[in-house]
């Protein structure tokens, strides 16, 4: 290893760099170097140039998109709430099932009910006038020559 | 030519109106050493070039931001390290080549390269250092060619003083194999 080391040592002794470049590369390059570092910011500035050009057009645009997004937005809120009052499924659906409940017989009994309670009230009123009349006293075959 | 300390130079760019200047002198004192380093890693000419030039925009765009406890030039063999190996991860995806294949890449571009001129052992020994792992290489590299201090160079590749020498110990060991073979 030492001899090799050696031997390595003296093959960089013999001969310089075996690599090479171009006539005046050296001298040119630091010249390249500047221009393209010239170039680089030149993009920059021109790409910051164009964006503040366009800043102002981009945030009116901007303004007008917002304002738009929101007044879609609220119109269809506002839609969406109406037609939820008109079509809400669960009163729909409630009256749906009251009607179906309801049959030719079911009306029938309703109505005989309204008849029999209508009597009834009738008979209790009757009961009234007569107690009314005996507790006062009245002669009912007078009153009704009288009112005639 | 008086030639400015790495800290002159600094100082000189932070004044605002010899920025350029300072910059210049920079490219000037490292241009030679960074392309050299640069171009034992990737071989071709061309490609060289390309990341040297990448390597100094980096260093204009960040040298605002350098921070005085590192050395500038470890600090730029760092980036141009860095740069490098980002070539060569970007060629071996653009080309789908597996490490081994990209080992014969490099040994065909050696051997096509116009601006090579060494002679039959220095081309040996070329292609023996290109078998080497990328890393051991660079290593092989800085220490060998350029003669760099193991603590400078644990600064430019983040590693270990330590894990450097056992890694050059290895590359040599791998070289002079690569010589008893044949």
């Amino acid at each position: 290893m030492k001899d090799f080391n050696l031997n390595l040592d003296e093959l960089k002794g013999k001969s310089k760099n075996p690599y090479f470049v171009p006539d005046n590369y050296f001298n040119e390059l630091p010249t390249r170097i500047q221009n393209k570092i010239m170039s680089e910011s030149k993009k920059q500035i021109w790409g910051i140039h164009i964006f503040q050009k366009v800043a102002s057009q981009l945030a009116l645009g901007f303004m007008i998109v917002l304002f738009a997004t929101t007044a879609i937005i609220s119109v269809d809120f506002i839609l969406s709430n109406r037609t939820q009052k008109i079509n809400d499924g669960f009163f729909s659906r409630e009256t749906e099932i009251d009607a179906s409940e309801f049959s030719e017989e079911h009306f029938i009994n309703m109505l005989l009910n309204d008849k029999r309670e209508s009597l009834k009230t009738k008979e209790i009123e009757t009961k009234h006038y007569i107690n009314y009349l005996v507790n006062e006293n009245i002669d009912y075959c007078l009153l009704m020559n009288e009112m005639h | 030519m008086y030639e400015y300390s790495d800290k002159e130079l600094l100082d000189l760019f932070s004044d605002n109106e010899k920025r350029n200047y300072a910059f210049n002198l920079i490219v000037r004192k490292y241009q030679e050493k960074l392309y050299w380093h640069i171009r034992k890693i990737v071989i071709r000419h061309d490609d060289a070039d390309d990341i040297l030039q990448n390597t100094f925009v980096k260093v204009w765009k960040g040298l605002d931001r350098f921070r005085h406890d590192s050395k500038l030039y470890t600090w730029l063999y760092r980036i141009a390290t860095n740069e490098s190996l980002t070539f060569l991860k970007q060629q071996k995806t653009k080309f789908l080549l597996p490490l081994v294949d990209y080992e014969n890449y490099l040994n065909e571009t050696l051997e096509s390269d116009e601006y090579f001129n060494g002679d039959e052992i220095q081309r040996k020994l070329q292609k023996a250092i290109l078998c080497l792992p990328e890393k051991q290489r660079i290593v092989f590299n800085l220490k060998y060619f350029e003669e760099m201090k193991y603590d400078d160079m644990s600064e430019v590749l983040n590693t270990s003083v330590g894990a450097l020498k056992a890694s050059y110990h290895h590359a040599v060991k791998k070289i002079e194999n690569y010589f008893n073979e044949d």
